[in-house]
């Protein structure tokens, strides 16, 4: 058995499926790709994957993480199917929207992919609603004060801390972009459009883009 | 608007509705083709939403063979649900086909799945979300042509005034015909009516504007008359002489559908002459598809879609007569793989226990059987006589080899059943929970699947009067006060469903104009349970002067002339006539590959299975005079 961490974007069609939905996109697509998935222990064994933190609806992942293991020692010889190719492999078999960038061997027993992420870096595309110099005065009034109280599924939480980066800057086509770092993990999950929220800022026509994850133990692998 | 539009006004609102991922596309193997290189653009229809329409079989029949064709693009189309189609109309975003999100108003042709009548109202809203007429007599040679297919379009008369063509039997051969008739007609810019004239010389081809009716003044059909010298008199269904090779590409969705399997259809057609059943008939005759392509074809899907689950379709799988090297050859093949394999419509016996067994899965869980009735006159009624030893016999053998669940279907409401015949039912359920509890003890389940019955076209029982709604709803009430024991869980058929289907099924051309009105009322989704909108279909039959009842609870005359008599599925009438008097004795007729009896079928296609000589069907090669043959 075999783990493997591996980097794919989440983007088009795709950005419309749920978390849920999108773990039995990667089964199908590894099995139609002939990538022999391991498989839990007991009495209904299902494929070992472990998905990153779960992406919004509607958001581009152009950074996005899962674990899975795959198991080589069920692998028919004569197909032949070497580590090397197996990013093409997925990305031939993979629907429109999925595209793996990257794909790296890991320890087997590393810890779960979750409890070491530390911090994910969104971009957000404001189009022209907003001016770069505007939004820099809006967010240098937001970092000003003590706090940030912000009510998401009646539990009321400080949105200050998990805001631990950002920078903006305007594109080729003048839109407006921040990217900002906020805390992923289980117990601080900061959400870029509460941000935008906290700004008081319409939503409408404003892109919301993952676009990595800063691992804790990325430089020990 | 165009389809850069469309997407970009999607993404503006897709996250208010449920399930976005519905409306989208991009699954794997959908197709995607140069729109410069396409001669001739399809949108094929299923007129519900997405989660129902992607497992259709017919869908991905035509989806799989039109794209074959190079200068052809089939794409898919599904209703949306009640929030999206608010936003669309808000915004004015036409239905769209999924793989390049282009106004439906574009295509040449739309061709629309009608598996059974409670879509009727489903396809006036497609049409009208896609901004096309629902009226065919206000569509021109710029909208697309609307053909429809489907079980339901064996009687076509109550959709008539909304499709330009009706494709009757199995489209396989038929729909390429008609593009290739369309092609040809678009390079020389003629009217419509040129069109429809060209493709009513196909056979099982149906222009419902080619005819007219004439009523009688007690209401029932006097004739149906061609408006053209040409138009044919009578339609005979289509049928291939060989069955084609199952569809290799399936669509595999990005949610979560009703059935997230690869479905394999292994035999065509039906024997067993249960006289309820309109697929029985209409189907004949029987054609199998030979075991090594079946095997290819689930190896193919299989690895094509990354699927689990395969379905083997039938009318009656144990009568598919390579079914135990089948079952053997699947469960060598994939006994150490995680593949589930089901096998639906097998016949009450033991050795169905043994098939299953096979082809266990770990998550197998469930067995279900479908002896209809319990009663000796009812089940000669139906011609559907599993003695009741056999049947305790092989609920034993299930329960002992380790499933905890099994599933019946009986039905209520058939011709001449009283309350004993129910009481029965009842009797035997209880029996069969016994045998559970003897086996397994607690654990043992039994669910009932009650439906009450609905006399359909082109069966013997379609003289029949529906049961009246007051004795379904005491039948129901035994039903449901004898078997109110621990174990047993019962599914019945709304009385609503039933009612709208009794009066559908059977309907003349009228009711177009009813089904329009309730419409405009608001009624659609009528088959979903909470959307039945029994008012606004009482209001269109009493503005459109029609009595439900006259369809519904009314035994039709020996000579009565049906709206869908001029539709021939191969069986004679004057046979089905027999098969309903034989009934009403309590006779039974044995499967017809014991013997032919004549229904029709053989001497209706004699002619493409002389042409066809190696094809094998279940038919005697020389059907014998059936004069008086009981």
């Amino acid at each position: 058995m075999n783990r493997y961490r591996i980097t794919y974007q989440k983007t088009g069609p795709l950005r419309y499926i749920s978390h849920l939905d999108l773990q039995k996109i990667w089964i199908r697509t590894l099995l139609r790709a002939k990538i022999p998935l391991a498989y839990t222990q007991g009495f209904h064994p299902v494929p070992k994957i472990s998905p990153g933190w779960p992406l919004a609806l509607g958001w581009n992942g152009l950074g996005e993480i899962i674990d899975l293991w795959f198991d080589f020692e069920n692998l028919n010889p004569l197909l032949e199917i070497t580590e090397k190719d197996l990013s093409d492999r997925i990305n031939q078999n993979a629907p429109q929207g999925l595209h793996v960038e990257n794909l790296q061997l890991i320890p087997l027993y590393s810890p779960a992919l979750t409890t070491i992420t530390h911090s994910a870096v969104y971009g957000i595309n404001f189009s022209t609603k907003i001016s770069p110099d505007e939004l820099q005065k809006k967010m240098n009034v937001l970092h000003a004060a003590p706090s940030i109280v912000r009510s998401r599924r009646n539990k009321t939480y400080d949105l200050k801390p998990l805001i631990e980066n950002f920078s903006i800057f305007p594109d080729p086509d003048q839109n407006t972009i921040m990217e900002v770092q906020m805390a992923a993990r289980d117990s601080a999950m900061g959400r870029p459009d509460e941000l935008v929220e906290a700004l008081g800022i319409p939503m409408d026509q404003i892109r919301f883009s993952r676009l990595y994850f800063l691992l804790e133990s990325s430089l020990n692998i | 608007m165009n389809s850069k539009e469309i997407e970009e006004q999607l993404d503006q609102f897709l996250l208010n509705v449920q399930k976005p991922g519905r409306y989208v596309g991009g699954e794997f193997n959908s197709i995607q083709k140069n729109p410069n290189l396409i001669k001739t653009r399809i949108a094929l229809a299923f007129p519900d939403i997405y989660d129902l329409g992607v497992p259709n079989l017919g869908m991905s029949i035509f989806y799989d063979q039109l794209n074959q064709i190079s200068d052809v693009w089939a794409e898919r189309s599904y209703l949306p649900w009640e929030d999206m189609e608010a936003e669309m109309r808000k915004r004015k975003i036409p239905l769209y086909t999924l793989e390049s999100k282009t106004p439906l108003s574009e295509m040449d042709m739309i061709g629309i799945t009608i598996p059974y009548e409670s879509l009727y109202t489903n396809v006036l809203n497609f049409l009208d979300l896609a901004q096309i007429p629902v009226f065919s007599k206000d569509r021109s040679a710029e909208h697309p042509l609307i053909i429809a297919g489907g079980h339901s379009t064996f009687n076509p008369e109550p959709m008539s005034a909304f499709i330009d063509v009706f494709v009757i039997g199995e489209g396989e051969e038929v729909f390429s015909e008609i593009i290739h008739i369309y092609q040809s007609w678009k390079l020389e810019n003629k009217a419509k009516i040129e069109l429809l004239h060209e493709i009513s010389s196909l056979e099982g081809v149906y222009i419902p504007s080619f005819y007219e009716p004439e009523y009688h003044s007690d209401g029932t059909l006097a004739r149906l008359t061609p408006v053209f010298v040409r138009a044919k008199q009578k339609i005979q269904k289509r049928i291939t002489a060989v069955l084609p090779p199952p569809p290799k590409h399936f669509v595999v969705p990005l949610i979560d559908v009703v059935q997230n399997r690869v479905a394999i259809e292994i035999m065509r057609g039906c024997t067993r002459g249960c006289r309820f059943c309109q697929a029985g008939f209409v189907t004949r005759p029987v054609r199998e598809r030979p075991l090594e392509q079946i095997i290819e074809s689930i190896e193919t899907s299989v690895e094509e879609t990354g699927h689990e689950e395969i379905a083997l379709l039938s009318l009656s799988s144990s009568d598919y007569t390579q079914i135990q090297p089948l079952v053997s050859k699947l469960h060598e093949i994939y006994n150490k793989r995680k593949l589930n394999i089901s096998l639906p419509s097998l016949r009450i016996d033991t050795v169905s226990v043994d098939i299953l067994e096979k082809l266990r899965g770990s998550r197998f869980s469930g067995f279900t059987l479908a002896p209809e009735a319990a009663s000796e006159k009812i089940k000669r009624t139906i011609n559907k006589h599993i003695t009741e030893d056999l049947l305790l016999e092989t609920v034993d053998m299930i329960y002992s080899h380790g499933w905890q669940t099994i599933k019946l279907y009986f039905m209520i409401g058939l011709p001449g059943e009283t309350l004993e015949d129910v009481q029965a039912i009842a009797d035997l359920c209880i029996k069969v929970i016994k045998i559970g509890r003897k086996n397994i003890g607690k654990r043992s389940q039994l669910n009932l699947g009650i439906s009450t019955f609905v006399p359909k076209p082109h069966t013997p029982f379609q003289w029949a009067k529906a049961d009246d709604p007051e004795q379904i709803v005491e039948k129901q009430k035994l039903l449901k006060d004898s078997l109110s024991t621990p174990g047993i869980k019962i599914t019945w058929s709304q009385s609503d469903t039933t009612m709208f289907e009794s009066w559908s099924s059977r309907g003349d051309r009228r009711q177009s104009a009813v089904i329009h009105r309730a419409w405009q009322l608001g009624a659609k989704f009528d088959a979903w349970q909470d959307h039945f909108n029994k008012e606004a279909w009482i209001q269109a039959f009493e503005e459109n002067h029609l009595d439900p009842n006259f369809y519904m609870h009314r035994e039709r005359g020996e000579n009565e002339i049906f709206p869908w008599d001029h539709i021939e599925t191969g069986v004679s009438k004057r046979i089905l006539r027999k098969e309903y008097e034989l009934s009403l004795k309590g006779d039974l007729r044995e499967d017809c590959r014991s013997g032919c009896y004549g229904c029709g079928v053989n001497q209706s296609f004699a002619l493409i299975r002389a042409e066809n000589p190696d094809s094998k069907w279940f038919c005697p090669p020389t059907p014998y005079q059936p004069e008086d043959s009981k």
